[in-house]
């Protein structure tokens, strides 16, 4: 856990300059951590002492948020990696896992802004307030993560993300396209 | 190392927010089911909401064990209010009921469920019948058994009695249509009221006695329920003699205000006068909750209002005489 303090003020306070540091010396293991901690969140976030609920389930739940949270890790990782080949800069999976892992970082303002829960109408409003802004800042860091790691420019990075989601509409519409014309002749 | 303290700092602000939420989490847990083991009995617990209330329980259209209609989605047909009596029975968080109704009556034997029902709850805990539009005939036979009966002048009550209708279609099947009808019976009363034939003095003479019968009845369940109370709630009521019952029993409609006057009704005032007084009868504060009672809550509520103001209510059926949906029935019912 080398220099994973530092890591995780600089990528909340200094990103730019930490993903420099993490793209030279990418920390798997580290990220591997942060996304299971933060897959687990949620669910811990739920958890009562006194539940009615078997602890083995409470147990059960924490190992199944932490499997589809790294698969999901996964899963992103190698979707980028395919896009950016497809544009010749694939071959930086390392590098992606680690920047993406710490991008999650902000997520863990989940836990105080949940406190709010309990409170009022306004205290409610607040802490979805707060759930909201460390999901933007998530969001900012993930796509800065993208930039880092592939070398791409702002502008380019939101093509980047944009060419994936518009080509799944477009790849839906003519799959459902070609299947609703054949039903219409058949039926 | 400043870098390492902040970090450290926010972990450690993060964990101990994580403690503070289970905690907070548990304590809620806990307040919940102290709650709801207090106020509800185990079968009723999932359909009542938390905390003590005064049950508004509502009754609308005609009274009949119509099943169909409650469970398209409408919670204030009789059968839904009738469930509802019954829960505010078990129900402690109840401590009283404000019973609103708005039916020209019904069936016999649902009414003198439903009235059943509200005789029991009356043992106790208070119950105010507060009627809306019309509540005669039936609607009157389930009010008389509330602990007080409040009326708006302009309310349609009364219509003391009992109704029983066929057709006799024998002409238009046989000489307009050809149609013959064959009957094959063990007894010669089974087909007493048949449409297909015309009645006989005898059968006249059964059906009178059983709709007279039920006329007995909807009188006894009036002194019963009305004249024969002895409560001591320190509210308005109005005395209802035996005399004025039976003098004003022949089918008439009154007004709310009529029937204030007769002693048919306590008093003449709405909803914001039946809650004020519940209030004091079920002894609890002025701001006490008045809770609506009918509805199941959370999905199904959700569910049965969609499909309330999804589907049309009236119909060509609602412009007919409603005693021809009940043939060959005797009913309290308001024509």
């Amino acid at each position: 856990m080398k220099n994973f303090f530092d890591n995780f003020y600089g990528v909340l306070f200094k990103p730019s300059e930490t993903f420099d540091k993490l793209k030279e010396n990418p920390h798997l293991i580290q990220g591997f951590i942060i996304v299971v901690l933060i897959s687990i969140l949620s669910p811990v976030l739920k958890f009562s002492i006194n539940s009615e609920q078997n602890p083995f389930f409470q147990g059960f739940e924490l190992i199944n948020a932490s499997f589809w949270g790294l698969l999901s890790w996964l899963f992103f990782a190698s979707f980028l990696e395919i896009i950016a080949s497809i544009f010749k800069r694939g071959g930086k999976t390392k590098i992606f896992l680690c920047l993406s892992a710490f991008a999650l970082l902000p997520w863990i303002f989940l836990a105080p802004a949940s406190l709010f829960k309990t409170g009022g109408l306004l205290f409610k409003a607040l802490g979805i307030m707060i759930g909201l802004a460390s999901w933007l800042w998530s969001t900012l860091l993930t796509a800065f993560a993208i930039m880092k790691t592939y070398d791409i420019s702002a502008p380019r990075v939101i093509t980047f993300i944009l060419i994936p989601f518009f080509g799944g509409i477009l790849g839906f519409y003519w799959f459902v396209g070609f299947f609703m014309t054949l039903i219409q002749i058949f039926q | 190392m400043k870098t390492k303290i902040i970090s450290i700092s926010i972990i450690t602000l993060c964990f101990l927010s994580i403690i503070v939420g289970i905690i907070n989490t548990s304590v809620k847990t806990i307040e919940a089911k102290k709650k709801s083991e207090q106020s509800t009995s185990n079968f009723f617990k999932s359909f009542s909401s938390e905390g003590d209330k005064i049950a508004l329980i509502s009754m609308q259209g005609t009274i009949s064990s119509d099943m169909s209609s409650s469970l398209i989605g409408e919670p204030d047909s009789a059968e839904g209010a009738l469930k509802a009596l019954e829960r505010a029975v078990e129900d402690n968080s109840v401590k009283g009921v404000i019973f609103r109704i708005n039916s020209p009556g019904g069936t016999v034997a649902m009414s003198q469920e439903i009235y059943g029902t509200i005789m029991r709850l009356r043992e106790i805990k208070p119950v105010v019948v507060s009627m809306a539009d019309v509540a005669a005939s039936g609607g009157y036979y389930v009010a008389s058994a509330a602990d007080r009966i409040y009326a708006d002048p302009g309310t349609l009550t009364g219509s003391i009695g009992v109704i029983m209708g066929t057709l006799n279609v024998q002409e238009l099947m046989t000489q307009k249509l050809g149609v013959k009808s064959v009957v094959i019976k063990s007894g010669k009363f089974k087909d007493t009221g048949s449409m297909y034939r015309p009645m006989t003095g005898e059968e006249q003479i059964l059906l009178q006695n059983v709709v007279n019968s039920a006329y007995h009845q909807f009188l006894n369940a009036i002194i019963d329920g009305r004249i024969k109370r002895n409560d001591k709630y320190k509210i308005e009521k109005v005395a209802l003699t035996e005399q004025i019952l039976k003098k004003y029993a022949d089918g008439r409609i009154l007004t709310g205000e009529q029937a204030k006057t007769l002693g048919f009704v306590d008093k003449l005032g709405g909803l914001y006068e039946a809650k004020k007084d519940i209030r004091v009868m079920a002894k609890v504060s002025e701001t006490f909750p008045v809770t609506p009672y009918n509805k199941p809550t959370g999905f199904t509520e959700m569910l049965f209002s969609t499909t309330e103001s999804l589907i049309p209510h009236k119909n060509i059926e609602s412009y007919m005489p409603l005693s021809l949906n009940y043939p060959r029935q005797p009913l309290f019912m308001w024509e």
